[in-house]
């Protein structure tokens, strides 16, 4: 690879400014010098990524199809600049340019198009499939506006659209010359031909999806893998009959009702409203990408029957299943194939990642609604079904216990996941003791059934976005101990451990934390006026709110603190900043109340002269990909306090362990299995395990009021909800405090805060204790970062590809 | 109509299952039942249980809650056998849900017509039988082809037979043939060859069945008799000679309970000889038999139609003159008199009776029967020849009580032995035989249950390994096949393996497994008399001696394979899945035990199954409790006994890879 140097690079840059934006250096804005960068960088990917996928067709290589509805994939520039090993060329151009490189960084739009950890693993893959040199394309939906802006307002959160396309973005090539007719609503006829029965849909309505595809450029790779965005358009995008009448909004009607499609992304947790349309996103996003493939594979390989050798796809948990009847209604209604021979296709081209355990998120359709918008599919999953239970009903004959309880359409519902479990291949869960869970709990009946499917991945993080551009310190100072082959080798990290006990590495290790501090300490007083001291400990959890990952717990101790405090109690510890950033599904009024809490909290300790120079509680604003990037490695301690059980695997708890900070977290998750790797001395682990809940949930032994009754330090802190100390309106926070001790419309805390607050509290002041001792902390954090390699979505792209794509690597036969 | 679109019409009654019955199984006379029957069906206005039994019927509105309807039927005065069915009405419409017309399932169908019913067993309320029992090992002798001697002994009871004049015919050599045609200038087969195995010689062998892992010895006849399989009692106060004395029998049983084993005999009451000191149709015996006429003290027992000629006797045999049970003489001399046969064997060291042709037995004399057993021995064993299903049997027309815990306390399980060949050969599959199963845990009394005598072979069918080995049974071959039949080794190899999975299974469920002398070692043999030949160690490449002694001593170390909980699971068309524990503190008899828990896996393809166990699944038998408490013990260890490897025990299960046509026993820790 021809490198470029710095003169080549300002040259370059000067000249994009020129022809793409008529203008010069001196009179550019930062948002023209920002594309120029991008479109120079993008030069050097496209020319790799051309080559790239002429080789993938070349070699008739077997290609990934990643099928997300989320891609939360951040900013790209530094870290394509990082990719391509070009971080210092550019940034030392650009400061001869006279332009600091975060500043023009800050130019470009956080693509955020995902809600959380879905969304970020998708991402996290794509750069590792790059990196690995495996062909992949990662196939979504070009929403218009990403997830919202989170600003903070009278302490409420408020949600402020995100328009990240409307600058333009450089790094996407649309390609509009390719689309493909996606067709909803109407009926189905079947008729009987000499050629046999034809399907035929009438009266539906088109429309058109327009893919933009995106390079993402993997660490070093000469294979970039391809993001493919689908965008709606409508057949007619202006009716001309009624815009010459002037009736303009009829004239437009079509193309808003059509092109809504891809207008926004829906937030989780938000199941009532829209939810046809996020029916209709999810039908688009999977019909145009199947649409693509066949189109694709025929026109390589002319034969269908070979797809399940030349691809495979994963659907990422249940948004694209459709993707399933919809390759097997065009199989059958438009190849000529016969159900028998569509079917076993299907099942070995697909696959499905499960996420998430939590009965309310296992997706289900009504019927009716279904029906009606998508007959064609329906049929085809009505069949599935009745071919699925006859099976079923033949190893458990009789037993309508467990037929209604697989069936994929029941009670006037279609369950998705069931038809995954139907249908894939493999089903895998994102960790250890998710993927036990699945088998043990949440599939049981199916696993019990079908063994050979079920297997457990554990997610991973991709060290060149969490490390090097998140951590640049860090990353130069690992690069000098161990030399730079971490970067694209998960294994190297190993090398950094025997630093661990190397007390001048560990002291660079901790003045790198430092920097870190100091850098979030003035992004903070920027971007929200807040003060704070880099001396402090800072304490994090950041992650979307939600009830089971107990932000909550983490306020009532602060309370509690807050209460032992003003008691004149002392506090030993050094002053400790409690870092809170989360975003609220919109439509979860719970979990906004506790941002709303969180933020009360912070007015009264931020404030009380008794507790302002011990404690303090921010609360970062509008949590994204690349406020996380400064965020994280910040961080002393990280929280991953979730009730045991609940959180699938987490990839927050990875990118703390990453930059060096310590865990208090519970048994749940990925959290197992960095204990594994620490041993206890470097993790601390406080709670009640999954066997606890288990029991406490089948036997019914948990009544959250014994342990508020005996508990005088929870009561105190709980009663701190109601008693007017907060700083906000009457009756406020009751909901809260009556969903604690009363419960909602079900049980009384049903996250059992309440059962871990005292293991909380102590588990914590052993933290802080350890704190003190800086150098047994710089190595437990030193030892953090060496035993995260295993968590680098590098090693779990490796599993996934060993175990059910089987993708050949072209790195295994050397670059060209 | 998609089968989605149905479920909303289902209805769903599982006797197998806590929960749609309770309790599950037989239950004591007192006790009542809850009945539920689940259906979303809102339609369904009005349900009723129609329960009914040789003692009449009755109706019992069902109540309606929710996605159920609820009755309790009961408490029943009555021991008996008792069915039900539901009867639903929906709107104008009148339809019934009942057990399939096959009982193919613990669960029902709905139907336009009256269905098949379910069964409720309920027997005596103090109902018992011997604990030993449940935990023991049984071996099966054929006395005169055990262990055959050529010494002066036997020769001398040959002697005493040929000097009163009965023609006997005395093999030498042990390895000589069995006879099966007529002897020259005789117009039948008659079974009188012999071998020369004696009592002494079982005697002998008592460590090697001790090491077997024997508990108890069940013994074909031993009284004297002018034919080897001595079915033909002559004299019930006699150990015939061939075989030794009645000092013998005092040493063998003296030696047995030195080794902890105990001595099951035939009792042979139906019918005696007809060359008997009771029949004496011969005249070789002094005293006047009831040939001889009225005078003759045992003249009464017999029903002659038109004397001497023609009598009641056997399936015709005249040589089996039928004895009139009901007669006080010989219910004295046999059963209740102070030094009745009956008394008199268990004095002299037996345990117990296998009574011959149980059914051809009134009641009310096996109940007598049981009287005299137990009050000479409380532990003593009644256990009867039944064929089929003893808790329906119908014989001479009348429903037998003879299951429910007045008379017998274990039967012959040739059911079990029928399902377990169809399930290995592949007449049947893995569901079939679960149910089959898993109706005998829930209609069998559970005292029953648990001594039930669990054989694969015994004196009256082919042996075991014949038919796995060849996949054929004897009455497909003449006698002229089945004496020359040879197994070929490929045959005899595929023939062990099945028996070594059919012996594991046997071993794993509850009731008393049996060994019929010689199916250690493999031998062959269709039908009597080819499934009597001499004991042969030798007799095939494939002997699973090794493999019964280490199911023996299983066992023995984990009682709760005797006497544990039991649930019985399909996981496959060729999988089964037996699941044994013992939870708080009990076993499956209500007994003190300690918790344990113990599942055994047989898979009959010709291939690898690889597949997920699931212990706390409910419905295979376990009463309500079980389950939850398995789950709350916490397992997480599965321990091979057999083959296989230790794995993880998660939340109740583990995946196995079975290799082909075998079992697996894993401890649960």
């Amino acid at each position: 690879m021809a490198k470029s140097n710095v003169t080549t690079v300002k040259n370059n840059i000067l000249a994009a400014l020129k022809h793409d934006f008529g203008s010069t250096i001196e009179n550019a804005t930062p948002d023209q010098v920002y594309k120029a960068v991008g479109l120079c960088i993008r030069d050097e990917i496209m020319e790799k990524w051309t080559e790239g996928n002429a080789r993938i067709e070349r070699e008739q290589k077997k290609k990934l199809y990643y099928l997300s509805a989320e891609f939360l994939m951040g900013r790209a520039l530094v870290n394509n600049m990082i990719s391509l090993g070009e971080f210092d060329i550019y940034q030392q151009a650009l400061r001869e340019l006279g332009y600091d490189l975060n500043e023009i960084e800050e130019q470009e739009s956080d693509a955020g198009l995902g809600n959380g950890g879905l969304g970020r693993l998708a991402a996290c893959f794509l750069d590792s499939l790059a990196t690995l040199e495996l062909p992949a394309i990662g196939c979504g939906i070009r929403y218009e506006y990403g997830l919202f802006r989170q600003r903070i307002l009278d302490g409420e959160q408020v949600e402020v659209p995100d328009n990240w396309t409307e600058k333009g973005y450089v790094w996407e090539v649309p390609r509009t010359d390719e689309r493909y007719e996606v067709r909803f609503d109407g009926e189905i006829e079947e008729i009987w031909t000499n050629e046999g029965l034809k399907i035929v849909h009438k009266n539906y309505h088109t429309v058109y999806a327009v893919p933009y595809d995106m390079p993402i450029i993997g660490y070093q790779s000469s294979l970039p893998s391809t993001l493919r965005l689908w965008s709606a358009r409508a057949a007619n995008r202006l009716d001309l009959k009624y815009f010459n009448r002037g009736d303009y909004i009829h004239a437009m009607a079509e193309r808003e009702l059509a092109e809504v499609i891809s207008k926004v992304l829906y937030p989780e947790n938000n199941h009532e409203q829209g939810k046809q349309l996020r029916l209709k996103q999810f039908y688009f996003l999977a019909s145009a990408t199947i649409q693509s493939i066949v189109r694709q594979h025929k026109a390589q390989y002319g034969d269908l029957r070979t797809l399940p050798d030349k691809i495979t796809i994963q659907l990422n948990d249940t948004h694209p299943t459709m993707a399933i009847p919809e390759l097997i209604r065009i199989l059958l209604d438009e190849e000529g194939f016969g159900w028998d021979e569509a079917y076993d296709i299907a099942t070995r081209v697909f696959n499905y990642t499960n996420h998430t355990i939590m009965v309310e998120a296992l997706e289900c359709w009504s019927e009716p609604m279904f029906k009606q918008l998508l007959p064609r599919i329906y049929k085809i999953i009505e069949t599935i079904n009745e071919r699925f239970c006859n099976k079923l009903w033949e190893v458990y004959p009789g037993d309508w216990d467990k037929i209604s309880q697989m069936s994929i359409i029941a009670y006037g519902e279609i369950r998705m996941t069931n038809l995954l479990i139907c249908v894939c291949g493999k089903v895998n869960g994102v960790s250890q003791l998710h993927g036990e869970i699945l088998k043990t709990k949440a599939f049981r009946d199916f696993y019990v059934a079908m063994p050979d499917k079920f297997l457990g991945i554990t997610n991973g993080v991709t060290q060149r976005r969490w490390l090097a551009a998140a951590n640049p310190g860090l990353t130069k100072l690992i690069t000098q101990a161990i030399g730079p082959d971490f970067l694209a080798d998960w294994r190297e990290f190993d090398k950094l451990l025997p630093f661990a006990d190397d007390a001048a590495f560990c002291e660079e290790f901790d003045a790198v934390k430092r920097e870190n501090k100091e850098r979030f300490c003035s992004f903070i007083k920027r971007s929200q006026n807040v003060e704070l001291d880099p001396d402090w400990i800072f304490d994090v959890q950041a992650k979307r709110l939600h009830e089971y990952k107990r932000q909550l717990l983490k306020v009532l101790h602060i309370l509690h603190l807050y209460n032992r405090i003003i008691a004149g109690e002392p506090f030993t510890t050094r002053p400790c900043a409690f870092l809170f950033a989360a975003k609220a599904a919109p439509g979860y009024a719970k979990a906004k109340n506790i941002i709303r809490l969180i933020n009360a909290v912070a007015d009264l300790v931020n404030n009380d002269p008794r507790t302002k120079d011990k404690i303090r509680v921010v609360f970062l604003e509008n949590y994204s990909v690349s406020s996380a990037e400064l965020l994280i490695p910040a961080a002393n301690i990280s929280e991953q306090i979730s009730t045991a059980g609940r959180e699938a695997s987490g990839t927050g708890n990875m990118k703390f362990m990453l930059n060096g900070a310590v865990t208090i977290g519970t048994m749940d998750g990925a959290n197992v299995e960095m204990f594994e790797r620490l041993g206890p001395e470097n993790i601390f682990i406080f709670g009640a395990r999954v066997e606890d809940i288990n029991y406490m949930e089948t036997y019914n032994t948990y009544h959250a009021g014994e342990y508020f009754e005996k508990n005088p330090a929870l009561r105190d802190a709980v009663t701190r909800l109601i008693d007017g100390t907060l700083p906000a309106p009457a009756g406020q926070f009751s909901d809260i405090y009556q969903s604690l001790l009363f419960g909602d419309f079900d049980r009384a805390d049903k996250y059992y805060l309440f059962y871990d607050f005292p293991s909380y509290g102590e588990t914590l002041s052993q933290v802080f204790q350890a704190y003190e001792d800086r150098a047994a902390w710089n190595r437990m954090a030193v030892i953090n970062t060496a035993r995260a390699g295993y968590f680098s979505s590098d090693r779990t792209i490796e599993e996934y590809n060993s175990q059910i794509w089987h993708l050949d690597s072209l790195k295994k036969h050397g670059n060209s | 109509m998609a089968i989605h679109d149905t479920l909303n019409q289902v209805l769903i009654h599982d006797c197998a299952l806590p929960g749609d019955r309770d309790p599950i199984g037989a239950i004591r006379e007192g006790e009542a039942v809850t009945l539920r029957l689940r259906t979303r069906d809102e339609g369904i206005v009005a349900a009723e249980v129609v329960l009914f039994s040789d003692y009449g019927s009755d109706t019992v509105k069902m109540r309606r809650d929710n996605d159920a309807f609820f009755a309790q039927v009961g408490p029943f005065s009555r021991t008996g056998v008792y069915f039900y069915y539901f009867v639903l009405h929906h709107y104008g419409d009148t339809f019934y849900y009942g057990a399939t017309a096959d009982h193919s399932r613990s669960s029902g169908e709905r139907s336009s017509t009256v269905p098949a019913a379910f069964q409720i067993t309920v027997y005596c309320r103090d109902f018992q039988t011997p604990a030993w029992l449940h935990k023991s090992v049984m071996y099966q002798i054929f006395p005169d082809r055990y262990a055959p001697e050529n010494s002066e002994a036997v020769k001398e009871g040959v002697a005493y037979h040929r000097a009163l004049g009965r023609k006997i015919y005395f093999h030498t050599d042990p390895k000589e043939p069995v006879e099966y045609l007529p002897r020259a200038g005789e117009p039948y087969y008659t079974p009188n060859d012999f071998y020369g195995g004696t009592l002494d010689a079982i005697r002998r062998s008592l460590p090697r069945l001790k090491a077997l892992g024997v508990d108890v010895l069940y013994l074909n006849p031993i009284f004297e008799s002018d034919s080897n399989h001595r079915y033909n009692t002559s004299d019930y106060h006699r150990v015939d000679p061939i075989l030794g004395s009645n000092d013998d029998f005092h040493a063998l049983c003296a030696d047995a309970s030195a080794l902890g084993i105990r001595i099951l005999l035939d009792g042979v009451f139906s019918h005696t000889g007809s060359d008997s000191v009771y029949f004496n149709r011969d005249g070789r015996y002094p005293g006047p038999g009831a040939w001889q006429g009225e005078h003759s003290p045992y003249y009464a027992w017999y029903d002659f139609k038109k004397f001497p000629e023609e009598y009641r006797c056997w399936w015709g045999f005249k040589s089996l003159p039928e004895v009139n049970e009901l007669n006080p003489s010989w219910q004295d001399f046999v059963i209740t008199g102070h030094d009745s046969v009956v008394r008199t064997w268990l004095r002299a060291g037996a345990s117990g009776y296998r009574l011959d042709v149980a059914d051809e037995l009134p009641d009310a004399v096996l109940e007598k029967i049981r009287t005299a057993v137990k009050e000479e021995n409380p532990d003593g064993v009644v256990l009867g020849e039944i064929w089929e299903d003893p808790t329906t049997k119908f014989s001479y027309g009348a429903r037998r009580s003879y299951a429910l815990g007045k008379s017998l306390d274990s039967v012959m399980n040739y059911p079990l032995r029928k399902v377990m060949l169809e399930f290995a050969l592949g007449s049947s599959n893995a569901y079939v035989l679960c149910t089959a199963l898993r109706a005998q845990r829930l209609n069998y009394p559970l005292p029953l249950y648990y001594s039930l005598m669990n054989l694969l072979s015994s004196h009256d069918v082919e042996r075991v390994r014949s038919v796995l080995a060849c996949e054929i049974y004897g009455n497909a071959l003449t006698r002229q096949q089945q004496a020359s039949f040879r197994i070929r080794p490929q045959q005899d190899r595929k023939g062990a393996q099945r028996q070594a999975m059919l012996a594991a299974l046997q071993f794993s469920l509850p009731g008393v497994p049996c060994i019929y002398y010689g199916d250690e070692y493999g031998m062959p043999g269709f039908l009597d008399p080819f499934n009597r030949t001499v004991l042969d160690e030798t007799a095939s490449r494939y002997p699973l001696d090794a493999l019964y002694a280490r199911l023996g001593a299983l066992r023995h170390a984990h009682p709760v394979l005797a006497t544990g909980a039991v649930s019985i699971v399909a996981l496959s068309a060729d999988v089964l899945c037996v699941v044994r524990a013992n939870t708080h503190s009990q076993d499956g008899l209500g007994d003190a035990a300690e918790d344990a828990c113990v599942v055994t896996l047989i898979n009959r393809a010709d291939t690898y199954k690889y597949l997920v166990v699931d212990i706390l699944r409910e419905g295979g038998g376990f009463d309500a409790g079980v389950v939850g408490a398995l789950r709350a013990a916490g397992y997480s260890r599965a321990k091979p006994l057999l083959e296989g490897t230790e794995t993880r025990v998660l939340d109740g299960l583990f995946t196995v890879n079975l290799p082909p046509c075998s079992a697996q026993i894993y401890q649960i820790q």
